[in-house]
């Protein structure tokens, strides 16, 4: 103990550094999070959480009930589920042909190029969609051009078309991103396993997928894994950015949901407990993922 | 066999399908730059009438003018620079020293500190309880929220981290013996050294605070400390904003129109990050796979 004592003392400088830092810590991630039991209280600025009054789960039933509730998982799962599907395939896709050009110089330049609208804020990626698929955007001139529309199609306002048009902004900004990862996962395949297929007489469409797939196929389940723990969490800013009222039953998610009735309609507690639902979720989908991936494979989070 | 090195392959069917994918990728990627540069340079009401392509039809300066004189967005562009610069630097170095405290060996309480800054990166505490811990600190409203909540993150002392763990002991134990304190073997051998993941990090904390949009419509009323992003996404929100009326009564261009002004806007707040970018992306791809190593 004393021995403890004198270590602190002569790393006071190291000390005062991460006491500081932990009260921070305290303050802006572990504060917030205790935060959370306004969900079972009906809260108000006035009062803070210490005195608003306790209403138990009465929030969450309200949740539950409420006929929008379904509407909203179903936008979310849906718009989640569509990002990850495509967005692995794609950038699987876009990781074996980057791998498969000869060229270094062509080779570079597709790469950095594919993942320059990562870098970009949603505002701006928001806002090229929204010029293209305007009504006097690119693809309504370029379809009245070849006559297969006489009047401009509103893709923007039609509600059928909201998650589809999501689903293609994510995976156009987030595939180079995204590519990079699998990249170096083929990269990390032996040149020996290949040369063992090419000597069984293997093209190079058969080595992609005898040997390349296969070897990143621990990789796509780690990443599927973490993906799918996050898809009751999907979606926000891009939703909000581009919400108008015609695809409203199509284009709200929990998260913006959390949003508008928090900050817009002030209900802190039930919008809270919508939170607090939402979190529990993921982790059970975390949990039970990891579950399954670890019964039918090797590979797993923990 | 054929020997890759030694003979020159001729490019088979396969390889100029694998082009012409790779070159139609590039183009879906590109394309859409180039056609919102386009409009951004058109006139407003020509733009009106649709069917700008990749090149402007009347070509004018008009736009770009008149979102350089305004005054609201050269506040947005200094609070966007402001944000930035400090809100990179300062989290740099509160990074940095935690991260040199948690690979101290015979730190006091190095697992208990461990686990404080790691743990935030598994579970956050929502958006309504945020925002209300926030108020109650009096961070609402004010320029700290775009820096005091992003001082640590714990992805980034993992990569950190790991860098320091990499470098050779020998120096800093030659440094101990020559009198030196921790902050000094920090300050003098450390961050020389680490120079590479320094700026890798900062560049990803750079482009994130400028980009960052939605802590600025969530913490801040008013429009004193907008950012060039938040206005952005103020415009895509509110479709018709204040901010273009204002502007177009106070100027009287009357050829402008929100299409041309959102697309000039969209270039103006997108430019810096173009520019850094074919010099600085070699850093970002580093720091991925760090990450993805460690994470």
């Amino acid at each position: 103990m004393k021995k403890t004592w004198m270590k602190f003392k002569r790393q006071y400088r190291l000390q005062i550094i991460m006491i500081i830092m932990t009260v921070w810590a305290l303050l802006i991630c572990y504060i917030p999070i205790m935060g959370n039991v306004i969900a079972f209280q009906d809260y108000s600025i006035g009062k803070g959480f210490l005195h608003s009054p306790w209403v138990g789960l009465r929030h969450f039933k309200s949740f539950f009930t409420n006929r929008y509730t379904l509407q909203l998982i179903r936008n979310t799962l849906a718009m989640s589920v569509m990002s990850l599907i495509f967005g692995t395939i794609f950038a699987i896709s876009l990781a074996l042909i980057i791998n498969e050009i000869r060229s270094g110089l062509l080779k570079k330049t597709v790469q950095t190029i594919s993942y320059l609208p990562h870098f970009l804020s949603m505002g701006i990626c928001a806002n090229l969609f929204i010029q293209i698929l305007g009504r006097r955007g690119l693809i309504n001139g370029f379809l009245q051009e070849i006559h297969l529309l006489d009047r401009p199609f509103p893709f923007l306002e039609t509600e059928q078309l909201f998650w589809i048009i999501m689903t293609i902004l994510i995976v156009w900004k987030e595939v180079g991103w995204n590519a990079i990862i699998y990249l170096a996962a083929i990269a990390g395949i032996s040149e020996e396993v290949y040369e063992a297929a090419k000597m069984d007489g293997a093209g190079r469409l058969q080595c992609i997928f005898h040997v390349t797939l296969p070897g990143i196929a621990p990789t796509v389940i780690i990443l599927a894994i973490m993906d799918i723990a996050k898809i009751f969490n999907g979606g926000f800013e891009q939703q909000l950015l581009m919400f108008n009222p015609n695809v409203m039953d199509y284009a709200e998610v929990i998260n913006t949901y959390v949003y508008k009735r928090g900050m817009g309609a002030a209900e802190f507690s039930y919008a809270t407990a919508v939170g607090v639902f939402q979190s529990v979720i993921s982790i059970l989908l975390l949990v039970i993922v990891n579950r399954i991936a670890r019964k039918f494979s090797e590979v797993s989070l923990w | 066999m054929v020997n890759g090195k030694s003979m020159r392959r001729k490019i088979t069917a396969f390889d100029a399908f694998i082009y012409f994918i790779a070159v139609v990728f590039t183009a879906i990627v590109i394309f859409p730059f180039i056609h919102l540069i386009a409009l951004s340079f058109n006139d407003g009401m020509d733009a009106m009438k649709g069917g700008i392509g990749f090149w402007p039809r009347k070509f004018t300066l008009e736009n770009y003018k008149i979102i350089l004189q305004e005054s609201s967005l050269f506040r947005a562009t200094i609070v966007s620079v402001a944000r930035t610069v400090i809100g990179t630097l300062v989290p740099l170095i509160a990074t940095g020293l935690v991260a040199f405290c948690l690979t101290r060996s015979d730190l006091v309480g190095r697992r208990f500190y461990h686990i404080v800054f790691i743990l935030p990166m598994y579970i956050s505490a929502g958006l309504i309880p945020t925002f209300l811990t926030y108020k109650a600190m009096g961070l609402t409203n004010n320029f700290m929220v775009y820096i005091v909540p992003n001082l640590v993150w714990a992805y980034n002392i993992i990569i950190i981290r790991t860098f320091f763990d990499g470098l050779p002991r020998s120096l800093e134990e030659s440094a101990i013996i020559d009198g030196a304190n921790e902050l000094q073997v920090f300050f003098r051998i450390f961050i020389p050294l680490s120079m590479p993941v320094i700026v890798t990090v900062g560049l990803f904390n750079a482009v994130w605070q400028w980009n960052s949009w939605f802590d600025t419509v969530m913490y801040i009323r008013g429009n004193e400390l907008d950012t060039l992003s938040s206005l952005l996404a103020h415009m895509l929100m509110e479709q018709q904003t204040n901010f273009i009326n204002d502007m177009k009564l106070a100027k009287r261009a009357v050829s402008l129109t929100p299409e041309v002004l959102k697309a000039a806007m969209t270039i103006v707040t997108a430019l810096p990050i173009m520019l850094v970018y074919p010099f600085l992306q070699k850093y970002f791809v580093k720091g991925v796979m760090v990450g993805a190593v460690k994470g």
